[in-house]
């Protein structure tokens, strides 16, 4: 077996309350005695990381990830269990790594490189480079107080990043800057990781996650709840976060396609007018004409709408375990799905879908099956219209949506 | 990237149950020495940075308090026999000065460095070792002008002056040690940042600076086990041919040194990767 970046076995970290914590009184006095109130930050974790490969850390709040990092960066020694790291450790930190304000730029790197355990040769060969990726190379000789908060996370950063490290610590590290240093960074940690350095991300950005990292921890409540591909633990994550019951949602990564159901006719319709050239907001009524050829009960049927893109803007479908009507083979049914075009102009397509009772057996999943269009009405960037107003001291400006004036008393006439 | 060393078979990080044994704080020393010099350096640079007059400062406060105290004290009957008591003084004071300004913010330099100290690991001894070696600089500066006062007054006297070498390194090994075993117990208990101006106090007078130790009787007898004394003779000796080497001092001083390395050795090791915790 190769020598792997780091590894931790069964490590645990217990935290004793600060304001709890023994005072020298509490400590010399017989009979007075502190309250011991503990956190676990993590629990009999396991966690191997081989050399060269890139873990997003991921988890709500409070989770352990940022006492993981500082296990693993030798700040703090788990309470039980061991850790182990192979190689230089260089961690990137929100707030950089300790500047001294007095300082130079120029001198802060060379002491943040000592800090991080780079030769005095090495940070001279370095320094340029350091300098050129910060962009604060006019102020290098400046003391850091004048920086400007962002030119100071950008020299911290450009030191952590230049010094060669095997193993980058990264905690919530990736927000800094302006977007163009972000994109920087995000390139310059994509390319360290192909050159080999180990990547260990802390981040609640799922989008770094996914696009920097391979491998996904999930921790929960110290525990390390998940392992595993990043695009998987992400959606964990996310589920996690928002724990509807199961049977109220599609659980589309465990669908099969069965099939069983076929489409025989569809159409698009408005009361307001032609679909090929819908006004705002209108009233759209797409009617599906299915075939079974199975017997089906209380299917789950549902309607996506993509745009031109091919992107799909919403899809809504019947509850899921609803009891309404069993389907035998050789039955047809007409059914009518209906909603309201909030959306910017463009052209549009249904998609339709008809699965079991419980949305894991697809019988009939059939997209571009039908189109409309929604006139441009001007004022509208994006994809769905929020029939926004605009109004300057209680004056109303020209209206930004494509409604008509009399939005209101349309609105109830309509209900 | 240049070829990247294939990564060491001893870990850089060895934490918890089962870990290797960590190595001899001295070891530690030896390897983060560039650090500890970038961090002494920056001390240096750091604390008489924007005042005009600069390093002058810190030869001028011993050099004022041993002027004030030897005007004073050469009214006060029954303290001195020396026949320079002057010479005495100001001997005794600049070498208490970098002990205990070395001390003072060395004590505390563990949780004033917390900064760095959450952020990333080395050991944290470096910590309370700056100080004591960054004073170095002006300890060398007031020593040549003590030099200077005692050739000027008395004459210099020859060879002894290359015991201010072994004094200088003893003094910084005592601050240091001293400074150690206080930082981590400030960064445990906080209290003891508020006792050790107390004790410096203290100390100033239980150390015999301005008096001679005989001139307090039985108590002096006591006073005899005070390592800091043991180094002011020390270097009085060395300024001046009259005053005897007290080596009994001198080996109170390398016990009091060794006993407390030993202290160090072992808090510093078991200690040092759950001192970020206590911050």
């Amino acid at each position: 077996m190769t020598t792997p970046t780091a590894l931790l076995e069964g490590v645990s970290k217990r935290y004793v309350k600060l304001d709890e914590r023994r005072n020298l009184a509490t400590s010399l006095l017989p009979g007075v005695r502190a309250r011991r109130s503990e956190t676990w930050a993590l629990r009999d974790f396991d966690l191997r990381i081989e050399p060269g490969e890139s873990v997003g850390v991921i988890g709500p709040n409070g989770a352990g990830k940022t006492t993981l990092l500082r296990v693993m960066s030798g700040v703090t020694s788990p309470t039980v269990g061991r850790a182990r790291v192979w190689g230089r450790i260089a961690p990137l930190l929100a707030v950089g790594v300790g500047f001294h304000r007095e300082m130079t730029g120029r001198q802060n790197v060379y002491l943040n490189a000592a800090m991080l355990g780079v030769s005095q040769r090495e940070a001279e060969d370095r320094f340029d480079q350091i300098v050129e990726f910060s962009g604060v190379g006019y102020a290098i000789d400046t003391p850091v107080k004048h920086y400007s908060s962002g030119m100071y996370v950008r020299l911290g950063f450009s030191v952590a990043m230049q010094v060669d490290p095997d193993v980058l610590l990264v905690d919530e590290g990736l927000a800094v800057g302006d977007a163009a240093f972000q994109r920087q960074c995000m390139d310059r940690l994509a390319a360290m990781h192909r050159d080999g350095v180990t990547l260990v991300v802390v981040s609640h950005s799922m989008q770094s996650i996914t696009s920097l990292c391979q491998r996904a921890v999930l921790i929960d409540r110290g525990r390390l709840t998940f392992d595993g591909d990043a695009a998987e633990g992400v959606a964990l994550y996310h589920r996690l976060l928002d724990p509807s019951p199961p049977s109220a949602r599609v659980d589309i990564a465990s669908q099969r396609h069965v099939g069983g159901v076929s489409l025989v006719e569809a159409t698009v319709e408005s009361p307001d007018g032609d679909a090929a050239s819908l006004p705002p907001h209108a009233p759209v009524e797409v009617d599906v004409h299915v075939a079974f050829q199975r017997s089906v009960a209380n299917p789950c049927l549902s309607l996506g709408v993509s745009n031109a893109q091919g992107a799909m803007l919403a899809v809504f479908h019947s509850p899921l375990g609803t009891t309404y009507r069993n389907f035998k083979a050789g039955d047809t049914a007409h059914v009518g799905f209906a909603f309201r075009a909030h959306l910017v102009g463009g052209e549009y397509t249904v998609t339709l879908g008809v699965t079991s009772s419980d949305g894991i057996e697809v019988y009939l999943q059939s997209g571009g099956l039908a189109a409309f269009r929604v006139r441009d009405s001007g004022n509208l960037l994006g994809v769905v219209d929020l029939e926004g107003a605009i109004s300057v001291d209680g004056h109303p400006l020209e209206h930004t949506s494509g409604q008509p004036p009399d939005r209101a008393a349309r609105t109830v006439h309509d209900r | 990237m240049t070829d990247r060393p294939t990564p060491l078979p001893a870990p850089t990080v060895d934490t918890g149950a089962g870990s290797a044994r960590v190595p001899s704080i001295a070891v530690q020393l030896w390897r983060h020495r560039r650090l500890l010099g970038w961090l002494a350096r920056t001390n240096f640079a750091m604390r008489y940075r924007g005042a005009a007059f600069g390093l002058a400062w810190a030869v001028l406060v011993p050099l004022v308090q041993a002027g004030i105290l030897v005007v004073v004290f050469s009214r006060v009957g029954g303290l001195h026999s020396v026949e320079d008591y002057a010479l005495y003084v100001i001997g005794g004071t600049v070498w208490w000065s970098y002990f205990s300004q070395s001390v003072a913010s060395g004590g505390v330099a563990i949780v004033a460095g917390g900064e760095f100290v959450d952020k990333l690991w080395f050991p944290r001894v470096l910590l309370p070792i700056v100080a004591p070696l960054a004073n170095l600089v002006q300890l060398v500066i007031t020593a040549v002008l003590v030099v200077a006062i005692a050739a000027f007054r008395t004459g210099l006297p020859g060879w002894r002056l290359l015991l201010l070498v072994p004094l200088a390194v003893l003094l910084l090994l005592l601050a240091s040690v001293i400074a150690s075993l206080g930082a981590l117990g400030h960064a445990w208990y906080r209290d003891v940042g508020h006792a050790i101006p107390v004790l410096l106090t203290l100390g100033f007078y239980v150390t015999p600076v301005i008096y001679e130790p005989g001139a307090l009787g039985d108590i002096g007898r006591l006073l005899a086990w005070n390592p800091v004394g043991g180094l002011l003779d020390l270097g009085r000796a060395a300024v001046s041919a009259t005053q005897p080497i007290a080596w009994r001092g001198l080996g109170v001083a390398l016990g009091a040194i060794a006993v407390g390395w030993l202290l160090v050795e072992w808090a510093y090791r078991r200690y040092d990767h759950d001192v970020a915790d206590l911050l």
